[in-house]
């Protein structure tokens, strides 16, 4: 039966002594382990005229710490086949490594230092903040980009940190200067508040040891999340010229957090309006029937503070129009009259049938146990998944549609090569 | 030796008809992923008719008899299945990923089924084509670099089918008709065209089994004749301009034709490969980005897995604001004069040979990717072999055979360029 109980899911949960919890599953097959450290210092901390600030922190991290400049940072984690990266969300930072087992302890000796002792060089903040404005232009190529920005511009207005974009626009990054740099590693990057997720072929008596003895020095408590501040949005049609070939749509509006009870329940509704695979509603209709897309999909954005309902999809431009009034129709009969329990039915079976893929490698139980540990889901949610899944009925459905779902109340941006009335 | 032990180690076999089976129990996790891969891509296709087997990949979710328009996709998720397709210019990949191995009944009997039993028509024919028109435009009309890349690859074939892009030229992709799609369909689709892989929770004697029950009445085709294209030798460097109004840097890409796997050279192209531009310690990545702070990004690649026998190593650089492309580029050949004249350091092959392994380890680890990589293996014509003995062949490459790839196919002569520029369109 699918959705049976996997123990092997159920990460063990601890502290170190300076109160750093570890998510750990122990997975032996392959030599290899992989760590994610999930680290409250998202944009959304971001203060006003520096947006982009947390994101330059986290690419600063591996610039150059106590022991290790920039280039012996990246010489010997090469040379030892590490895997790392380093991200930033709106809500959270994460730094991710994967090494094989032979090169655990000194793996850990480098990206200790550089997680604690960060120095934050002169030389490499001019050339990162170069290299991140120079990105931060390239991205006006991709029409989603701009389309997205706007978006979430529009939706959330500027008195809301998710109204801009993670990295922050060229003045705002131009503004930022090294000590801004420093002061937001000072306040952010603490072993209370953060989580760092294991996964891989390691025992916990030895992971307990390794950790401690590179991990001991590190202390403090990460500043929690303010309020949220008020949403603005603006709804009506929203225009960016550009051109391309095709326009790009983003249709939605604010809905809910994910730490709201119904989340689940919208996930479910979601999936048979516009979720993944290749049978929703609007896949139907737009590309199935319409041949207006692509791709077209929406989803409820899981965040810490209110998160969006969006709805994305391409067309040619002469077709936009048209295209946005079949999406608005299929909008309105999802909103007025819920889904069908065949629909239903096939949604839980897909979501709930698919999610063991979501947890075949360490890597991806990695990934998912950081949501988790994060959004504070509770330890054995990838074991609750699939009956949470499961308990949701057609009324529910209904109801959170009606609650949390607008036809009417909605922000669409258009970017391509399209009339302005 | 870590590596030693660990190897891919399939069970094979073959159906009467020609189908190939591949399977790799794993019962790691209770998830299994079911492939049936198609030797047949755009290096099949003809001038006219470029990008017809995407869209024949397309039209394949399009019902059978059996099976009507939106059904296939429709079981797949009422039983948790993730589904998808895709097309390269060597292959044809149909998959089903599933969380529960024994759901592989199901693809058994959808595959074959649409191995034989599809159902084309020309209402929705028509506006399949205009979805993968959108596709086009999606990736490749409104994305500057996808179109830099397209006009250098296909300024660097000029004899080989390998010159035009896999999902084809506009203006073909509109003029295909139902009769060229059925052709294909007919010529390529067969059990003796094709491999089934499996990787995951089953027994490979139950997956034979199986594909003996679902697929084993499919009659074989008449064997395929597939022409012996061959790309001459390039005669001199070939540089290009392409133009994008929506670009905001410019960026330059490169290639260079050299042998694909199946030659000796390769293991040292790939070790090169991995010193030049693999990585923030590489020798480009270094004197570019860290030293010079002349370009922001800087990537060479190869992957040797192919049908054909001339594959590309690759160059990609975007420039640090206001640095011109033509000086970038001038250090870049520097940095390859250099390791012409000098070679490696010694601990630069360690590197490359660690990394080689460790990647090998990491990707052991996921089921679809050891699933490609034997359908790769399989349908390009390469062995097993390939795969187990890599790393060990990587740790075979001394500094000469850098010097001497290096020298051989990293020449002006060898060179195709495009420097990708905006556009001012009024």
């Amino acid at each position: 039966m699918a959705g049976e109980v996997n123990t092997n899911l159920i990460p063990d949960v601890f502290k170190l002594s300076n109160g750093l919890e570890v998510w750990y599953i122990e997975r032996s097959v392959l030599p290899f382990v992989v760590f994610k450290f999930v680290i409250p210092a998202g944009s959304l901390f971001d203060p006003e005229g520096k947006k982009g600030l947390a994101n330059v922190v986290s690419q600063m991290l591996f610039e150059g710490s106590k022991n290790y400049s920039s280039k012996d940072i990246a010489e010997k984690l090469d040379f030892m086949g590490v895997d790392y990266s380093v991200s930033v969300s709106r809500d959270y930072a994460t730094i991710y490594f994967r090494t094989l087992t032979d090169y655990l302890d000194d793996t850990l000796k480098i990206v200790a230092d550089v997680i604690q002792n960060p120095t934050f060089p002169q030389e490499e903040f001019n050339r990162v903040k170069k290299e991140i404005i120079s990105d931060i232009i390239k991205s006006e190529e991709d029409p989603g980009y701009v389309a997205s920005k706007t978006f979430s511009s529009k939706v959330y207005g500027k008195n809301h940190p998710y109204g801009y974009p993670v990295y922050g626009n060229v003045d705002s990054v131009e503004a930022i200067s090294r000590d801004d740099v420093i002061n937001f590693y000072r306040e952010h990057y603490k072993p209370i508040g953060s989580r760092l997720i294991v996964v891989g072929n390691i025992s916990k008596d030895n992971l307990i040891k390794i950790l401690e003895k590179y991990f001991s020095g590190w202390n403090g408590v990460s500043e929690g999340i303010p309020p949220e501040p008020e949403i603005r949005s603006e709804s009506g049609t929203f225009t960016v010229l550009k051109n391309t070939a095709q326009a790009t749509v983003i249709i939605g509006h604010p809905c809910v957090r994910r730490s709201n009870p119904d989340f689940i329940k919208l996930v479910v509704a979601n999936q048979v309006f516009g979720g993944s695979g290749l049978t929703s509603r609007l896949f139907e209709r737009i590309r199935e029937k319409g041949g207006y897309a692509y791709s077209v999909y929406s989803y409820v954005d899981p965040t810490y503070y209110t998160g969006s309902f969006k709805i994305v999809f391409q067309t040619e431009n002469s077709r936009v129009k048209s295209a946005i009034t079949e999406v608005i129709e299929e909008l309105r009969r999802f909103v007025k009259g819920g889904v069908t329990s065949e629909e239903l039915s096939m949604a839980k079976s897909y979501l709930i049938g698919s999610f063991p893929l979501k947890l075949d490698t360490n890597g991806k139980i990695a990934d998912y146990l950081a949501f988790v540990s994060f959004y504070n889901l509770a330890k054995d949610y990838l074991v609750r998944y699939p009956k949470e899944i499961e308990s949701v009925t057609i009324e529910d459905v209904r109801e959170v549609v009606k609650k949390y779902i607008s036809s009417d109340k909605i922000t669409t941006v258009i970017v391509g090569n399209v009339e302005v009335k | 030796m870590i590596a030693a032990s660990l190897s891919i180690k399939p069970k094979e076999y073959v159906l009467k008809n020609g189908l190939k089976v591949i399977v790799v129990e794993d019962h790691t996790t209770p998830t299994v992923t079911f492939q049936i891969w198609y030797k047949v891509g755009s290096m099949d296709e003809t001038f006219g008719k470029t990008g017809i087997s995407h869209l024949l990949e397309h039209m394949m979710f399009k019902g059978t008899e059996k099976y009507g328009p939106g059904m296939f996709s429709k079981i797949v998720s009422l039983n948790g299945g993730q589904e998808n397709a895709f097309t390269s210019k060597d292959y044809t990949v149909y998959f089903e990923n599933w969380g529960d191995s024994k759901k592989i009944d199901i693809s058994m009997e959808l595959e074959s089924d649409r191995m034989v039993n599809l159902k084309l028509t020309e209402d929705e024919f028509k506006r399949e084509k205009m979805v993968v028109m959108e596709e086009r435009r999606l990736r490749t009309e409104d994305e500057p670099t996808s179109v830099l890349v397209e006009e250098v690859i296909a300024a660097a074939y000029r004899a080989h089918p390998y010159h035009w892009p896999i999902i084809g030229w506009m203006r073909d992709v509109e003029n295909i008709t139902l009769e060229d799609l059925n052709k294909h369909y007919k010529s390529y689709y067969c059990p003796n065209n094709a491999v089934m892989v499996v990787v995951g929770d089953v027994s490979g004697e139950e997956v034979c089994e199986k594909a003996e029950k679902y697929f084993g009445s499919i009659e074989r085709c008449p064997d395929i004749k597939r022409p012996d294209f061959e790309e001459p030798e390039q005669r001199g460097e070939k540089r290009l301009i392409v133009k994008h109004s929506e670009v905001r840097i410019p960026s330059l890409f490169g290639v260079f034709l050299v042998p694909n796997g199946k030659r000796d050279d390769s293991y040292a192209l790939r070790v090169l490969s991995l010193i030049l531009g693999e990585g923030k310690s590489s020798r480009l990545y270094k004197r570019l980005v860290l030293d010079d702070k002349k370009a922001v990004t800087v990537e060479t690649e190869y992957d040797p897995i192919s049908r054909g026998s001339k594959v590309t190593f690759g160059l990609y650089i975007v420039p640090a604001p206001n640095v011109k492309l033509e000086e970038v580029e001038s250090v870049v050949w520097e940095e390859i004069e250099r390791i012409k004249r000098d070679g490696p350091t010694k601990e630069e092959l360690e590197k490359a040979k660690n990394k080689v392994v460790a990647s090998f380890i990491y990707g052991l680890d996921s089921n679809f990717y050891r699933a490609m990589l034997i359908g790769m293996l399989e349908v390009c014509g390469f062995s097993l072999d390939y795969v187990n003995s890599y790393v060990d062949r990587i740790s075979r490459v001394t500094p000469e055979d850098i010097k001497n790839v290096a020298k051989k196919y990293l020449t002006r002569d060898n060179y195709t360029v495009g420097f990708l520029l905006p556009e001012k369109r009024q």
